[in-house]
């Protein structure tokens, strides 16, 4: 069964003259422990797409389906309890809360749920990302590889359905970009972990399994790599 | 128009709600201060104009004024205008008629003032009218119908409009004798301006009589009063009137009996000073000193040294002052946010190439655009609001300045310099508050605003636990320990993050609350404190609206019906006659009767056991042994008066109420004001037995009263104008002794009784009048009220003088106190309308100061509030975590609001009690709770629209945001 099926999916932005199509009836499926890379150039619609599977916008027409479930048919607060438990959103400019500190950052989405984190998942993802020794750092004491790995941190802490990455590398030098590509790929090999990352960065998209082309907000090529 | 400018505007219209709020905030500001500014303007010019009515427009006076000086004045570019009063001499009215009429008369020309202005109002014509052709003449009105001893005034019978008379001018020549020490003579001008009384032992007077005769018509008689306000009309005088050269003449004579007084007016009244000390210093030693007219020029803005902080320009300052700090906390918070919110776009435009001074400018331009708007609307507020409570308050503006008795009325006066100086204090305002926030703007590093890190900077005690390895709350497991999050939970632990962590950004939201706060209580507490000041003047009389003092002495000397053989009042013949009289009273209609009293003054001696401990201050001196002797009121109540009394003390009827034992109530709480404060006094300890006592007269000596000798026994001290005593002991002394029992003390009066004296009061029932067989009458009253209305008041007081006409043997005067009250309250309700107007608009800037600061920043962090709505936020979780914070907020803003009140509150209250020593500081709950409350009203809808603004962006857009 398919983890994520995403049907006619269109966005519109605007109206009348001024309508953009950023989306324009696009389907594909994603199957559990899938490692996808979405690929477009600037403007080409990945960024509303990734957006609209993580439930942060809702689309003009279309679904998406979670492990069998229309997310679109949720409240705005199941929609919030959805993302907080169901999927982990690494964004290009790592959008870390500036007040908490790593520990803090990263367990927030288990704290809004209530529940207890998880210690040993806590120290193997602190250890797994290298951030010992800094647990208590306020991300603007980081550098920015180290901020984003808190904020991968932050999206598997929760052992998410998915974990959608927008551009995870996009502000980072060759050295870390390499980093954080390991570690999302480690995440999908050892942890099973399902993996949607946008790039327009064809060496990170030869990483993926699958590479789905994005132009113009349509899909214009799917390409299982194994 | 330069890129910053256009930069300028387009922030400004994209935060509309602080644009709007921040023009609200300057237009308030500027509208009261042009208000305050025009109200004390106008009270001024009103009290400038009444001093102009009653006393002339002049404000310099030269008396004896040099022909030189004179025509200098024509040439003078300061001067406005001049008129001239000539002395043309003396008219001797000799020995005989001296003391009568005085023993001179000086003829002067009569004021002409020029048609435009009231330089020097003439003297008030009696009868006739004023003279205005040659050959005529008016006299002070004690002249009319006086049949003179043959004197320097020839006429043919008694002085009566239409008289010819004939009046022998001349110099009169005063020599001053000189004292003991220095018996040089000198002999000084003739003129009115050396006075007209003379005692004989100190001045010789002479008489020439060598200034011609003048045959006069007379036409008029003028209200002399023997004394005014300007040295031309001084003395006694006959005006005649002017027919132009008669200055020229009397400067031109040597005659040291004839001189001109010039009356000066000034374009600047600021040059009046001047022009006085030039004159002066053209004055030789016989002709005086130049004088300004300070009364008036007070009103002007022109006062010496510190008189100034004695005029309303002061209390004009100190509130313009306390508006511009309310103004600059509103719109520097609106500017600092402004500012901290583009940060990342002025690191930009540095990045770019943005000079320091091309960033700060860009800023002022938001600020000038502001001002621009603001400042006429806030004027055009200011001086609308001016007129609206000028119409609200004129009878009461009309009472306090007694506008109707001069003629004129209440009105507005625009002053460009008020309007001019409220616009710059409102530009500097909004400069003043632009200028640290600009300076901030161009001092954004460009890397820092690149690398996109949000500022948090940790406090000390964060930075030490973070050096300690542990975080608050994280010490031993992962998840969170801390109190916000256990009462909370994840909303609360965050929001304490936020305010832990970015406590610098809260520091400016929680002193705009804290200023915001104090500012809604401290004006309460000034509104009240004035409120106090004002409201002390009005319960005096109680709800008494007519009083009638009633005689019995006054309507025939030494006999009538309610006299005695020994010429004392009858106390029982007055008591049954008032008892009658009240009854007719209260058949009448319009009015409630308050009962009426009888009171007489006795000497009485208060035993030592009675004199309580605090009375010192109250009865002064004590006797040797402690006890006080002195004369004290003793009031005879009407029966059903005393009855409602006595039940109202709460005391036994039959005790009380017993004819056959009369028991006596003494009053032990009065207020009286000694040199500007105010005291309570309490001068008796307890219940007891006093006696009323009379002495045997002396022939030629006078009773002084009850004091201790030398051996410290209780004497009565005679004593004569002769200043021969005599010291009899009490004992011997003593002619009459009545005792009365003293059986409670009372803390209030009944009506009509006063408390505010320090005369003791000692209350009987009518029915115990025997006991007045030997006191002194003083005088009845018999009170009315009609519900605080003056004009019924004043209908009744007609119905009852025709009742009273049927009571020869009394006399009424009556006093209509609801009309005083009513004007002492229309004089207070000006003052607080004026009060509230201003605490009102104190509390509106107040309240736009909360509401953009608090909407402000929480829409600054529209992009951290998407990113936790991203990762999983629900609307529930975010708004409680917005309540914490704001709670927080709300909290502490609270606290350093009631702080900072607290401080100005005692302030006030110390200048206060160094004034009304009965005056106790009370916490202001009310005040505190409505401003608790106010807060947190706006709190509430601050958020509320925040939260409004925040919904209606979509978190893709926030984040997106995040790349400028």
């Amino acid at each position: 069964m398919n983890l994520l099926r995403v049907e006619h999916l269109t966005k519109v932005y605007g109206h009348g003259d001024t309508a953009v199509r950023a989306l324009d009836d696009v389907s594909f499926t994603v199957d559990a422990g899938e490692f996808v890379a979405i690929v477009g150039s600037s403007g080409s619609g990945k960024s509303t797409l990734l957006h609209l599977m993580g439930g942060v916008d809702r689309p003009t027409s279309g679904t998406v389906r979670l492990q069998g479930a229309d997310i679109f048919e949720r409240t705005d607060e199941q929609l919030a309890v959805f993302r907080r438990r169901e999927v982990g959103l690494v964004y290009q400019f790592y959008n870390l809360v500036p007040v908490l500190d790593v520990v803090e950052n990263m367990t927030l989405p288990v704290l809004m749920d209530g529940r207890e984190p998880n210690r040993e998942r806590l120290a193997m993802l602190t250890h797994a990302l290298g951030l010992e020794g800094r647990e208590h750092y306020l991300p603007n004491q980081l550098s920015g590889g180290q901020q984003q790995r808190v904020a991968i941190g932050r999206a598997l802490m929760n052992a998410p359905a998915v974990v959608l990455a927008d551009e995870p590398t996009g502000n980072l030098d060759s050295k870390n970009s390499a980093d954080i590509m390991r570690l999302l790929r480690d995440s999908n090999r050892q942890l099973k972990q399902t993996l949607i990352v946008i790039t327009h960065d064809e060496d990170i998209a030869l990483l993926a399994d699958r590479v789905l082309a994005i132009e113009d907000g349509r899909l214009v090529r799917d390409e299982r790599r194994r | 128009m330069s890129v910053f400018s256009r930069f300028a505007l387009r922030s400004l219209a994209r935060n509309r709600t602080r644009t709007v709020v921040s023009i609200i905030g300057i237009a308030l500001s500027c509208a009261l201060i042009c208000a305050v500014l025009t109200t004390v303007v106008s009270m001024s010019d009103m009290l400038y104009r009444r001093t102009a009515i009653d006393e002339g427009a002049w404000q310099v006076e030269a008396p004896s004024i040099t022909a030189d000086a004179l025509s200098g004045l024509e040439g003078d570019a300061r001067v406005r205008d001049h008129i001239e009063v000539t002395e043309l001499g003396a008219v001797e009215l000799g020995e005989a008629n001296a003391a009568d009429f005085g023993q001179w008369l000086f003829v002067k020309t009569w004021p002409q003032n020029p048609a435009d202005e009231e330089i020097l109002p003439a003297p008030e014509i009696t009868s006739g009218r004023a003279p205005r052709a040659a050959g005529e003449v008016v006299l002070p009105h004690y002249l009319e119908g006086a049949n003179l001893e043959p004197c320097g005034i020839e006429a043919s019978g008694p002085l009566e409009v239409g008289s010819g008379i004939s009046m022998q001018l001349g110099t009169r020549t005063v020599t001053l004798l000189g004292s003991d020490h220095d018996p040089t003579e000198q002999a000084i001008d003739g003129t009115s301006r050396s006075g007209a009384y003379f005692d004989e032992a100190e001045a010789t007077q002479s008489f020439t009589a060598d200034l011609g005769r003048l045959d006069l018509t007379v036409v008029g008689f003028y209200r002399a009063y023997g004394y005014s306000g300007t040295r031309a009309l001084q003395g006694n005088s006959a005006y005649v009137s002017a027919t132009g050269g008669e200055a020229a003449a009397a400067l031109a004579d040597d005659s040291p009996a004839t001189c001109v007084f010039s009356l000066i007016t000034v374009w600047n009244p600021n040059d009046a000073p001047a022009l006085a000390d030039e004159l002066s210093h053209a004055a030789t030693d016989s002709t005086g000193k130049a004088t300004t007219h300070n009364a008036l020029l007070r009103w002007q803005g022109v006062t010496g040294g510190s008189e100034i902080w004695n005029t309303l320009y002061q209390i004009a300052a100190v509130l313009s002052a306390v508006i511009v700090i309310a103004g600059v906390s509103l719109v520097y918070n609106s500017f600092a946010i402004s500012v901290a919110e583009r940060t990342k776009m002025f690191g930009l435009l540095a990045s770019l190439g943005a000079s320091r001074r091309q960033l700060r400018r860009c800023v002022l331009t938001e600020a000038l655009i502001l001002a621009v708007i603001g400042i006429p609307i806030g004027i055009v507020l200011g001086m609308a609001g001016c007129y609206a409570v000028f119409q609200l308050t004129g009878t009461g503006l009309a009472a306090m300045f007694d506008v109707d008795a001069y003629g004129m009325s209440v009105q507005v006066s625009a002053s460009p310099a008020a309007i001019g100086i409220a616009a710059l204090l409102a530009l500097v305002t909004v400069l003043i508050s632009a200028w640290v926030p600009a300076r901030r703007a161009s001092r954004v590093s460009a890397v820092d605003a690149i690398r996109q890190t949000q500022d948090v900077k940790l406090g000390r005690q964060a930075r030490l636990r973070r050096r300690r390895g542990t975080t608050a709350g994280m010490g031993t497991g992962v998840r969170p320990h801390d109190l916000a999050y256990r009462i909370c939970g994840v909303p609360g632990f965050i929001a304490h993050r936020n305010l832990a962590r970015a406590s610098s950004k809260g520091r400016v939201t929680v002193a705009a609350l804290g200023i915001s706060v104090a500012l809604l209580i401290i004006a309460g507490i000034i509104g009240e404190t004035l409120g106090y000041a004002s409201g002390t003047a009005l319960d005096t009389a109680g709800s008494i609206d007519l009083s009638v003092r009633i005689d019995a002495t006054s309507a025939d000397t030494g006999s009538g019906p309610l006299l005695r053989d020994d010429g004392n009042v009858n106390g029982a013949a007055l008591q049954d006659t008032l008892a009658r009289l009240d009854a007719d009273a209260r058949a009448l209609d319009g009015a409630e009767s308050m009962g009426y009293h009888t009171s007489y003054v006795s000497d009485i001696v208060v035993p030592t056991d009675m004199v309580s401990d605090a009375s010192r201050g109250f009865f002064g001196v004590l006797l040797a042994d402690g006890s006080w002797s002195g004369p004290v009121y003793v009031d005879f109540i009407d029966d059903a008066t005393w009855s409602s009394y006595v039940a109202s003390l709460g005391l036994d009827a039959a005790q009380f109420e017993d004819p056959a034992h009369p028991r006596a109530i003494a009053l032990n709480e009065y207020d009286r004001s000694e040199g500007g404060t105010y005291g309570s006094y309490s001068p008796l300890a307890g219940p007891g037995a006093i006696d009323a006592l009379t002495f045997d007269s002396k022939d030629g000596l006078f009773v002084g009263g009850v004091v201790s000798d030398d051996a410290g026994n209780p004497c009565v001290w005679y004593s004569a104008p002769d200043g021969s005593e005599q010291m009899v002991p009490l004992d011997e002394a003593v002619a009459t002794r009545d005792a009365i029992e003293v059986g409670a003390l009372a803390d209030r009066a009944p009506a009509g009784i006063t408390t505010h004296t320090s005369t003791l009061h000692i209350l009987l029932p009518a029915s115990a009048i025997a006991l007045a067989e030997n006191m002194g009458f003083a005088d009845a009253q018999m009170d009315f009220t009609t519900a605080g209305d003056a004009a019924a008041a004043s209908r009744f007081e007609d119905a009852f003088d025709d009742v009273a006409a049927s009571f020869p043997e009394l006399d009424c005067q009556y006093n209509n106190t609801a009309q005083t009250k009513q004007q002492t309250r229309m004089m207070s309700e000006t003052v607080q309308t004026f009060i509230y107007c201003f605490t009102a608009i104190c509390g509106l800037i107040a309240v736009a100061n909360v509401f953009n600061t608090l909407t402000n920043s929480l829409i600054l962090r529209r992009h951290e509030f998407a990113v936790l709505r991203s990762i999983g936020m629900g609307a529930r979780s975010f708004r409680r975590m917005i309540a914490y914070e704001c709670a927080s907020y709300a909290l502490r803003g609270l606290v350093l609001g009631i702080v900072l009140a607290g401080a100005v509150d005692l302030a006030i209250a110390a200048s206060m009690s160094s004034s009304f020593t009965t005056f106790t500081p009370v916490v202001p709950w009310a005040n505190l709770l409505a401003a608790a409350a106010l807060v947190i009203v706006v709190i509430l809808i601050s958020v509320a629209y925040a939260l409004q603004v925040n919904r209606a962006s979509s978190i893709v857009d926030a984040l997106r945001e995040e790349a400028i």
